[in-house]
């Protein structure tokens, strides 16, 4: 069953013409997919577009459930006065929106959470002080919050050092694995990406240029 | 009374140069911290060319720049007492969602928050507090009481709840205190206020560094 379905997806930015042009994709439940091009392809928007954050697509975008979203880094996070405690339960903020405090179910959440991603013990430190590495595991248990099966990453391992960029991966294969999660991210890393993902997806010039098992990717690219 | 309270006329252009300037910010072209010096200093020098040409400077533009709290008529501290109020009710009725959206904009979007409608409930929230505190502090010193509880607080306390908690707390004590010292020794009341400001700051600093030096 696929948790994601994208079909004949066209996006411009007021800038910048036919962004994304003909977007058609599934992605199937308990997949790891990694969407791999060059800087300008239009991965970034294609994520954007598949979270409501790009209004006035044409084509249809066709959602399961509710989806957990990890953005690019925001300068602001480095200097923010917030616990991991916090940053993680906040991702809880959609399941009871219009209530001022968080339940005790959203509470709950968060723990165990927290407890499987191993930052339980150190949640009432400040999430500024984390290192990358800690800060994006603190992220992805927010992102899981937010979420009952599909978490998008928009280059999650971004700047970090290649020992801890793995750990990133193998977090995310282990979630795949062990939660029945769908991981969709946006990857610089093709290495990384042809190693851990299921699905490859390359985006060129706002087009689907290859999607598929890494095994093709990397013969594809041998005849090159 | 016969004179208006200035109140009336600066809250509504605060809180409408707020939402500019919030506009200003996201249109990336400016970035916001230009676009504030942008607006101040644009701001402050018409309000020094028009002085110049009408009144001249008089005791009521000096008490607007250094603030006077005795200055404040009693329909002014009525005002300030009901936009207080009001300014903590929504912030409490809205504090999640505050949280998340100035943690992470972005992600707020993607779990459906209607970020504008919140960023702009920030940006008229904290002009209302300006436009009150400006009365007793002043243009030149209102800045420095939005600043100094939450960074000093932001030494010691390391969750978003408790800075707030402890913020509301230190800018309380520090301006009686800094009211107190003003009437003991005959200084100006702003200026109190915000040197008893720096010594806390340097206080808490000091606590941060014995706590957190193990």
């Amino acid at each position: 069953m696929e948790v994601l379905n994208i079909k004949n997806l066209c996006f411009s930015y007021p800038t910048k013409k036919n962004t994304l042009k003909h977007i058609n994709l599934k992605i199937e439940e308990k997949t790891f997919n990694c969407i791999i091009g060059e800087n300008g392809s239009g991965k970034s928007t294609l994520l954007k577009c598949i979270l409501g954050l790009n209004k006035g697509y044409t084509g249809e975008i066709i959602k399961q459930n509710r989806i957990g979203y990890l953005p690019q880094k925001s300068e602001i996070q480095s200097n923010f006065p917030a616990s991991i405690e916090e940053v993680v339960l906040s991702g809880t903020i959609a399941d009871h929106i219009k209530s001022i405090f968080y339940t005790k179910e959203d509470k709950a959440k968060a723990e165990k959470i927290m407890k499987e991603l191993k930052i339980y013990d150190i949640r009432k430190k400040c999430f500024a002080d984390l290192s990358g590495g800690q800060q994006q595991r603190v992220l992805i248990a927010r992102s899981l919050c937010a979420t009952e099966n599909l978490i998008i990453l928009d280059e999650p391992t971004n700047g970090l050092d290649p020992r801890i960029a793995r750990q990133i991966y193998e977090l995310l294969d282990h979630l795949k694995k062990k939660d029945n999660i769908t991981v969709l991210m946006v990857s610089h890393d093709i290495e990384r990406a042809l190693k851990y993902a299921d699905n490859v997806i390359e985006i060129k010039e706002g087009k689907v240029v290859f999607k598929g098992k890494p095994s093709d990717y990397e013969l594809g690219g041998a005849k090159k | 009374m016969g004179i208006t309270s200035p109140l009336y006329i600066s809250i509504p252009v605060v809180t409408v140069a707020a939402v500019i300037l919030l506009k200003i910010g996201n249109s990336s072209k400016i970035k916001s911290d230009s676009a504030i010096a942008l607006i101040s200093s644009s701001s402050l020098a018409i309000g020094a060319a028009v002085t110049s040409v009408t009144t001249g400077m008089n005791t009521d533009v000096c008490n607007m720049m250094f603030g006077s709290i005795l200055a404040m008529s009693m329909a002014d501290v009525y005002l300030s007492v009901a936009v207080s109020i009001i300014v903590a009710v929504l912030f409490v009725i809205y504090y999640r969602k505050l949280f998340v959206i100035t943690f992470d904009e972005n992600f707020a979007r993607a779990n459906g928050l209607k970020a504008g409608r919140y960023t702009n409930l920030i940006a008229i929230l904290t002009a209302l507090i300006i436009v009150v505190g400006m009365r007793m502090m002043g243009v030149m010193l209102i800045s420095s009481i939005i600043i100094f509880p939450a960074l000093t607080s932001m030494r010691v306390f390391k969750s978003f709840k408790k800075v707030v908690i402890s913020s509301g707390i230190v800018s309380v004590c520090a301006f009686l205190i800094g009211i107190y010292l003003s009437y003991l020794y005959n200084i100006s009341t702003g200026s109190t206020i915000v040197l008893v400001n720096l010594v806390i700051f340097i206080i808490f600093t000091l606590i941060e560094k014995i706590v957190y030096s193990e």
